[in-house]
């Protein structure tokens, strides 16, 4: 399915003259199209096939956290601010998985907000990391 | 705050280069449609984006395309539409 969707990326980015290296699209002169825009650009077919997933726990753990840090108490962003930096992910937006998107997201607004450093976010995965690795689950 | 435009006038979307969180796809801009209906007043989202207010409100239209004036090469039946809401910044009267 990955492979499929790569393929059909790949296309799309061919027709469309987009110039990765510098993030602009030169056929049409629409410099500020974004990932999210690509309504109307030449694909290939539409898989009619139903791709139904079930939510992973992690997935429902990452929409817990935006839940709880976007509601009305702490409102410490706002899904238009999510929407601006999965936007900001540029030709990356479509390599990440959905949730994954949202993850990147939420860190990038909680950094941009100061709520966390750089540095306690790589302290916290380490610490992250080290912890998994001793249960067994580490690659 | 009063909508500028009521449902049946004739609105071109206008065609802007705009970088940031931006609600009006790049596939509208320039197209003309109709007024469907209006749809309310909601805070601008491109402001909510970079942690503003969003204030002042923006009024929200549904606007109606024919498919033809969407697409060169649409192929399908003349009276196919599409209806997508645009806010009142991105419209200009026709």
């Amino acid at each position: 399915m990955i492979g499929h969707l790569r393929g059909l990326l790949d296309e799309v980015l061919a027709l469309s003259g987009l110039d990765l290296e510098n993030g602009t699209r030169t056929t049409r002169g629409e410099k500020m199209r974004g990932p999210q825009d690509y309504g109307g650009m030449p694909a290939g077919p539409v898989d009619p096939e139903k791709h139904e997933h079930v939510p992973t726990h992690w997935e429902k753990t990452v929409d817990a956290m935006m839940m709880l840090l976007f509601d009305q108490r702490r409102r410490l962003a706002r899904v238009d601010e999510s929407r601006r930096m999965q936007e900001a992910l540029g030709e990356d937006y479509h390599k990440y998985p959905y949730y994954e998107r949202w993850l990147q997201a939420i860190s990038w607004l909680m950094l941009e907000k100061g709520v966390y450093t750089q540095e306690e976010l790589e302290a916290k995965k380490a610490e992250v990391r080290a912890r998994l690795e001793a249960e067994g689950h580490g690659s | 705050m009063d909508p500028k435009f009521q449902p049946g006038e004739k609105v071109q979307v206008l065609h802007r280069d705009q970088p940031g969180h931006v609600r009006t796809p790049m596939y509208v801009r320039g197209k003309t449609g109709v007024i469907e209906r209006i749809v309310g007043s909601f805070p601008n989202p491109e402001l909510l984006a970079v942690g503003h207010s969003g204030l002042p409100y923006k009024m929200l239209y549904r606007v109606n395309f024919k498919q033809g004036e969407l697409w060169d090469d649409y192929d399908g039946a003349s009276d196919d539409t599409l209806e997508i809401e645009i806010y009142e910044h991105w419209l200009a009267p026709v």
